[in-house]
């Protein structure tokens, strides 16, 4: 058997879909040649880590919240529901319209509360709408005391530069609320000495929020 | 006669819908948050299913093994988000910002036993994100769900020699992304004996 021959069958030997005369003959290869060993060894090591991720538990409300808003999204009436779902969807999903290169003075631009619940990440995501492509963005991102980025270790203050492209470009923030209580985000672009400043209200509740929409659509706040 | 069928009769579709699908809400909200990699976007997944399905209880009624139908459509609901999303061409870089926050967090150098398995799986974590939306999901189905790569055949309607070497990209990917000289993954291997 070839160490080419290995690496082809690798996935298999892993999935143990080998015949048993096949494996056989794998492992015998495996015991002589340690470049393959090592090989099969770390594709096993990754499975294993795959498998021992955590997931946080299921909230105990969850599984009855989310039937009751499936059956309450096709059983309520129409108008009402449409309203709701409006209100709802705009907790996430924050739409801002950028007018390209022709930033003014620093605007402020409010959007609707999204809530999360304490201790709980939500990914809310900026929507920005370009018109044309703008290179050479400064982007920063402040939060306020109680809340933080997921995975960024607590910082309350992330810059970086980037381009935006014409057309939708979305940023996505895994906020986490760490206290109770209203908090924001402040997201500014600046572009060759012009900038625009956008604030998004979070309020952190006991439990999580679960949103009953379905269309990816979005609230646009002050184009 | 079953209690699915009775239900039907009774027309109380409701009621049918509730207890078809509880018995898998927490299955599916694993799997979603193995898809999406944050409980507040897994959450929303699972409830886009729901409302999805409400309209096919009856057809769901019908379904001989319910499970892998499920997953089926969570799978093909998680890939066009994904695509959606992927339309969009800005997205944080874990990279640019760790470049931002790495220096104010000297807490990083503290390394007990459990913090590198943790740092290890974290380094999985993103290492899987990195995989495209196929990729990521076949390794989810098959390697975490245990699905065999003739059941995906059908679940994901796609030839099994392209999810063999799917499958084989993904892995060798991973592989790739994690045994990098700076990765956690030789300290791991040495925890795990």
């Amino acid at each position: 058997m070839s160490c080419q021959y290995v690496k082809q069958r690798c996935d298999e030997y892993i999935d143990n879909s080998l015949s048993e005369v096949e494996n056989m003959i794998f492992k015998e290869h495996l015991d002589k040649c340690p470049t393959c060993h090592e090989q099969i060894q770390q594709a096993q090591q990754i499975r294993e880590a795959l498998h021992n991720m955590d997931i946080p538990p299921m909230r105990s409300e969850f599984a009855q919240q989310v039937i009751n808003n499936a059956v309450q999204h096709h059983e309520t009436a129409k108008p009402n529901l449409y309203k709701g779902l409006s209100l709802a969807l705009a907790a996430s999903l924050v739409f801002v319209a950028m007018t390209g290169l022709y930033f003014n003075q620093p605007v402020i631009e409010d959007s609707p509360a999204i809530v999360i619940g304490l201790n709980q990440t939500k990914n809310v995501k900026l929507l920005f709408d370009a018109k044309d492509n703008i290179d050479n963005v400064s982007i920063s991102i402040e939060l306020s005391e109680n809340l933080t980025l997921a995975g960024y270790n607590n910082s309350k203050l992330i810059s970086w530069n980037s381009q935006l492209q014409k057309g939708q470009n979305v940023l996505a923030l895994p906020i986490m609320a760490t206290e109770f209580g209203k908090g924001e985000v402040i997201a500014r672009l600046e572009h060759g000495g012009k900038n625009k400043t956008f604030l998004i209200q979070i309020n952190t509740q006991q439990g999580g929020s679960t949103r009953n929409n379905l269309n990816p659509d979005f609230t646009p706040l002050n184009v | 006669m079953s209690l699915i069928n009775l239900w039907s009769r009774k027309q109380d579709k409701q009621q049918l819908f509730e207890s078809l699908l509880a018995p898998y809400i927490e299955h599916l909200y694993k799997l979603a948050y193995r898809f999406r990699g944050n409980q507040a976007d897994a959450e929303d997944l699972v409830q886009d299913l729901l409302i999805k399905l409400y309209p096919r209880t009856q057809e769901m009624s019908g379904v001989e093994n319910l499970k892998p139908w499920l997953d089926k459509i969570l799978y093909h609901l998680f890939i066009d988000q994904k695509r959606k999303e992927s339309r969009s061409p800005i997205n944080l870089k874990s990279e640019d910002l760790d470049e931002n926050t790495e220096t104010n967090h000297p807490l990083t150098f503290i390394n007990t036993q459990s913090q590198e398995n943790d740092r290890y799986l974290e380094q999985v974590f993103q290492a899987l994100n990195e995989l495209n939306s196929d990729q990521h999901s076949l390794i989810i189905l098959h390697d975490l769900e245990g699905y065999t790569l003739s059941e995906l055949e059908q679940m994901l309607e796609t030839p099994i020699g392209t999810l063999k070497s799917r499958l084989n990209r993904a892995r060798g990917k991973l592989r790739e992304l994690l045994m990098e000289p700076n990765s956690n993954s030789q300290r791991y291997k040495q925890m795990r004996g």
